[in-house]
């Protein structure tokens, strides 16, 4: 029987020893918690007063992003948006940090794991959110100059530049999250070299005459009169 | 601060010693004008000599880098036979040369400073500017551009030209009426290429520190001008007949012209807010010169292409211009692109005068780039111009300015919308 009380007692002491232990952890852990959820709460009020003095929805609107939350169903404002992002940077971070307290074995190795990859995901962010902003710049551009010139498939040729630089953004991303860097540099020279060789086949199937029209307006030479000529539709002089 | 400009060459400057003391100044700007500027600089001194023969003065090609011998002929270019241009009295000194190039952004604008630069430091009485591409320039412009300024009575002139009235659109659409109703004063051509102006004013417009912006470019003229209008100088015009210059192609340029054009006038309408918010209507500045009329040859015009080009412009650049204009503005302009098409096509001009006031207000609120923003104006202008182009087919000079004369009040009549919106 006093065995038995013996095993008992020391398995409570055992118990309560590893409580003891595991207290401080689960403190310091929470401690951390907090911190960080109070940290990310000012940095998160202090962001979104500081982007909305210096009028950043306004900026958002005109470089498209503001656009871009719309279409992804966002009904924030976008200094809403970056204010939570910089509030979850902020938070999850020290959620793995108090994680690590814990020290138990299994999440210890995901922890450091998790800040050793925390660059490249940054970074993929970056390159992303600038590939969608120089995307709609260049592809608005695109617009505009085949408009004025009377490009009639503007539209589309708008959309390809826009797209293009999305493709070209997403794999540099990939690339920087080093997922399946080998085929995704495959994958982006088929994608690339199919649409070039479909342009250039339709061009030259679909388009025979405009493709001549082409060569015979651009490459081959012409007396710079017959060309004026031509260009001189409209005489009149703007200014 | 003070803005810092470049050195001049040393054989300019070395020039500018061996000239000495200048009354008068006359600048040309060129870029590869081999063709006609040999005429320029020949109707330039045989006004100097017969106008201002008792006056000390230097006539400045700012050269933009020509390859075509435009500097060869300045220096060659001398008036064959004095008797000719009927000079009165024989000038009292040589007209003296000085040729150089410029520095800075390519563009007229930078020529021109280089031009101030000089008569600042002759410390010149008045100055004008004419350009290199002129066919029909006669001795009497350089009078008629230098006199108001030469004897006290103006410091800025203006020239007032007959042109074809399909001629200088951007000026009759846009320029004219809005400079008239933002700073109230009637300049009928206040991008028109020759100005004359005061040594004081030039030493002022050199002081500005915009050279790196459109005005080093297309937007020297209208800067000239609504700057002299806001600083309190006494502005005139002078008449001087037909305007006709070297053919070139207009259509290539139409883009860079436009953007550099509206956006300096944009740019203008920042800086001197607080002068044309207080301005209500118009009124007529002095105008010099004896008015006549003239013949002038017919000019061809793509209807077609342009109203092709505003409609194309309504189907792409819509969700654009839904970001700068007013939704009664896009609405009405929809309504324009959905009705009659051909010779029946009407642009209205109070559409039109919303338009380039929403387009204003779009650039001061930086709602896109400001280049897209501009760029995106070109079929607008383009589907204007094709309804001003048919509505005037039948009409007379004359006509045609009583025309522009409505287009003018509507602009002035719909100012205080801008006015409100800006704030």
């Amino acid at each position: 029987m006093n065995e038995v009380k013996a095993i008992i007692l020391r398995a409570i002491w055992s118990f309560l020893g590893k409580v003891e232990l595991f207290l401080p952890k689960l403190l310091a852990m929470v401690s951390i918690l907090l911190l960080g959820l109070l940290a990310a709460w000012l940095a998160k009020v202090i962001v979104q007063r500081l982007l909305r003095a210096a009028q950043f929805d306004r900026l958002s609107d005109r470089w498209g992003f503001s656009l871009l939350l719309n279409r992804w169903g966002i009904r924030r404002s976008s200094s809403a948006v970056v204010a939570l992002v910089v509030y979850w940077t902020i938070l999850f971070p020290s959620f793995m940090v108090a994680l690590g307290t814990l020290e138990i074995s299994g999440l210890s190795i995901l922890v450091s794991q998790f800040f050793a990859y925390l660059p490249n995901g940054l970074i993929a962010l970056f390159i992303l959110i600038l590939g969608y902003l120089v995307g709609g710049f260049l592809g608005r551009a695109a617009l505009i100059a085949a408009v004025n010139t009377g490009v009639r498939s503007a539209s589309f040729l708008s959309t390809t530049v826009h797209w293009m630089v999305l493709a070209l953004a997403f794999t540099m991303a990939l690339s920087q999250l080093e997922i399946a860097q080998e085929v995704l540099l495959a994958a982006f020279c088929i994608t690339f070299g199919g649409i070039i060789l479909a342009l250039a086949i339709a061009f030259g199937l679909g388009g025979k005459e405009a493709a001549q029209d082409f060569i015979e307006k651009n490459l081959l030479s012409r007396s710079r009169e017959e060309e004026r000529e031509e260009e001189r539709e409209d005489e009149f002089s703007h200014l | 601060m003070a803005v810092q400009l470049p050195v001049l060459d040393e054989a300019v400057q070395a020039a500018i010693q061996e000239v000495g003391n200048v009354d008068i100044l006359v600048g040309i700007p060129s870029y590869n004008n081999a063709r006609t500027i040999g005429h320029v600089v020949r109707a330039v001194q045989a006004g100097l000599a017969k106008y201002f023969p008792q006056a000390r003065s230097v006539l400045v090609n700012s050269d933009g880098g020509s390859q075509d011998g435009t500097q060869e002929i300045v220096w060659q270019a001398q008036i064959e036979d004095p008797h000719a241009v009927l000079l009165v009295s024989h000038p009292l000194f040589p007209v003296h040369k000085i040729i150089t190039p410029y520095f800075g952004i390519p563009g007229k604008g930078s020529a021109f400073r280089t031009i101030f630069q000089i008569a600042e430091t002759l410390g010149i009485r008045a100055c004008a500017v004419v350009d290199s591409d002129l066919r029909s320039i006669t001795p009497e412009w350089i009078q008629l551009l230098l006199e108001p300024v030469y004897a006290g009575k103006a410091d800025y002139v203006s020239p007032l030209y007959l042109r074809h009235k399909y001629d200088g659109t951007i000026t009759n659409s846009i320029v004219h009426p809005l400079t008239r109703a933002l700073y109230g004063k009637r300049i009928r051509q206040p991008i028109g290429g020759e100005f004359g102006f005061s040594g004081e004013l030039a030493s002022l417009y050199l002081s500005k520190d915009v050279w790196e912006s459109e005005v080093a470019r297309y937007g020297i003229d209208i800067w000239m001008t609504t700057t002299a209008l806001c600083e309190g100088y006494r502005v005139c015009q002078a008449f001087l007949g037909a305007k006709i210059h070297d053919a070139k192609d207009p259509g290539s340029d139409l883009s860079a012209m436009l953007v550099q054009v509206v956006g300096s006038v944009f740019s203008l309408m920042e800086t001197y807010h607080p002068v044309w918010s207080e301005v209500q209507g118009s009124e007529a500045v002095p105008t010099f010169g004896f008015q006549y009329a003239v013949g002038l040859e017919p000019i061809k015009v793509n209807l077609e292409r342009m109203q092709a080009i505003f409609h194309q412009g309504c189907k792409d650049l819509l969700p654009i211009w839904e970001q700068i204009l007013r939704p009664e503005t896009a609405r009405w302009l929809l309504s324009v692109e959905a009705g009659p098409t051909g010779r029946d096509f009407r642009f209205p001009a109070e559409l039109w005068v919303r338009v380039i006031y929403d387009f204003a207000l779009a650039d001061h609120r930086r709602v896109i780039h400001r280049e897209h923003l501009l760029k995106s104006l070109i079929p607008l202008y383009l589907g204007r111009t094709a309804s001003f182009v048919l509505e005037t087919e039948e009409s007379t000079a004359l006509e045609v300015e009583e025309l522009l004369e409505g287009l003018c009040q509507t602009f002035e009549q719909l100012k205080p919308y801008l006015i409100e919106a800006w704030r």
